[in-house]
């Protein structure tokens, strides 16, 4: 039934289908930031879904995620968190190296399940303020006819005055503590080389396919 | 929930207002419980590791259920993905989604069970209704028309499993089930218990002949299995790709994910 046809959805490609929930944000603390967050995740969303429609090939595809995701998560608080407290005993270097490694896996998992012919339908509902700076969105994806809860999660960053997405939380699963409870026993074991090494094997087992 | 939002703004707003208190007078350091757990309590530290904690999985038999996890993995690859593929080019998925949301309806029974049991009565009432507007419109429950009703669309399905865990049983140790996957004992109760509510597990009468049948014939029964199975089957496997591909210890993101997953399950 929502197995959109891509030429029927241009029209719509400025004008998403975001439905707002009766809760009203003005409730919720400083209400304009709060807003902000929310038309930042939209915008975020969009371009993204946008770049997508272009059906780039699987290498640009990796290439063009790779400067969205500068653009609008913030890879290095989702490392942070999915690492845990022993990310305070890490050398600069190696928390720069396991940054960028993490990121570039989370992006070639996502690459491989964009790109399908049904644009997903997305209702976003109120934001709501984990820590100050912190929100978290929730939507209803629809996509093929399933729909499933999705909530992201977004992170004020300071310098730039920017919000970004940091976490993303599917039925209730977190990435980075879904992560988390990978990389403890590995960081327990043999440390954060030891990660820097899994997740370069990862990597290379990924880009092989 | 956007008709409980007006009633749960005031409970939703004590709880941010808490929640903001709370955190605010852990930063400026008046209170803060992290710091006694920390090794070296340095104010400027941002302490939102806590956030991220991970659940207590209790997992006695990992060696053991890991051994299952890989044969799971290779029958998934190996067995059941082709298998799955062959059977969507004789039951084409329109069709195979048809016969899901069938399935689907006729284990009303076990849903409103739950509910009732778990003192949800309005979500019975709601499950009711979607009953009786998927059998009648839908066409047997083979078209889930309820979805084009908004109050009907998204009824959080319960089960014995979400029951108990409402109930205060904890979730026991996490079991590897050879093909079925990754359960706590809670879980895995109560997907048995879930079959006996279950009308494929119900005691029949043949009422032309005035005969008790008992159970199902195991014809019946294989059938039923098998469609039941391969309707949700290609979703399940295709979910499972996907995990395995993303996770660096396939192992653990499911035994974290499945947990999260049904935690958030028996929240709603």
């Amino acid at each position: 039934m929502f197995g959109f046809n891509l030429s029927a959805l241009l029209p719509y490609a400025c004008r998403p289908l975001v439905v707002f929930s009766s809760l009203a944000l003005t409730h919720l603390s400083p209400a304009a930031p709060v807003d902000d967050a929310r038309n930042a995740l939209v915008a975020s969303i969009n371009e993204v879904s946008t770049a997508l429609r272009e059906r780039p090939k699987q290498d640009d595809l990796i290439k063009l995620l790779d400067t969205l995701v500068d653009k609008h998560f913030a890879f290095e608080t989702t490392t942070r968190l999915a690492i845990g407290p022993a990310w305070r005993d890490l050398k600069p270097t190696e928390q720069q190296n396991l940054t960028h490694l993490f990121s570039r896996l989370v992006i070639r998992t996502y690459a491989d399940r964009v790109g399908g012919d049904s644009a997903p339908q997305i209702v976003y509902s109120a934001p709501t303020e984990l820590r100050p700076g912190r929100v978290e969105i929730p939507t209803r994806v629809t996509s093929a006819g399933q729909t499933y809860a999705i909530a992201y999660r977004l992170d004020l960053d300071p310098a730039s005055n920017r919000w970004r997405i940091y976490d993303v939380v599917a039925e209730g699963v977190s990435l980075i503590a879904n992560y988390r409870s990978q990389f403890d026993p590995i960081i327990r074991k043999s440390g954060a080389s030891g990660l820097i090494h899994t997740l370069e094997l990862k990597l290379a087992d990924a880009t092989a396919r | 929930m956007s008709r409980f939002a007006p009633r749960l703004l005031p409970f939703l707003l004590t709880l941010a207002c808490l929640a903001s208190v709370v955190s605010l007078q852990a930063q400026s350091g008046f209170y803060s419980p992290r710091s006694l757990k920390e090794k070296s309590g340095a104010p400027t530290v941002q302490d939102d590791y806590d956030d991220y904690a991970a659940p207590v999985i209790s997992d006695p038999f990992e060696s053991f259920n890991r051994a299952v996890f890989t044969f799971n993995d290779r029958a998934y690859t190996y067995v059941l993905t082709p298998f799955s593929k062959g059977y969507e080019t004789i039951v084409r998925p329109p069709v195979n989604r048809s016969i899901a949301n069938f399935y689907d309806n006729v284990r009303y029974p076990v849903r409103l069970v739950n509910s009732l049991l778990q003192g949800k009565f309005k979500r019975a009432g709601l499950e009711t209704q979607k009953f009786y507007v998927n059998t009648v419109a839908g066409l047997g429950g083979f078209i889930r028309q309820s979805d084009t009703i908004p109050a009907l669309a998204r009824i959080p399905r319960e089960d014995f499993g979400q029951t108990l865990g409402v109930w205060g049983v904890p979730h026991g140790p996490y079991i590897v089930v050879p093909i079925l996957g990754g359960y706590s004992l809670r879980d895995l109760a109560g997907r048995a218990s879930d079959t006996v509510v279950s009308p494929s597990g119900w005691q029949y009468i043949d009422f032309a002949d005035h005969r008790w049948v008992g159970e199902l014939s195991w014809q019946w029964q294989t059938t039923i299995a098998v469609t039941d199975t391969m309707s949700t089957l290609p979703s399940v496997l295709d979910l499972y790709a996907q995990m395995k591909k993303a996770a660096v210890d396939p192992y653990l993101s499911v035994r974290d994910g499945f947990r999260r997953y049904r935690d958030a399950e028996t929240a709603k």
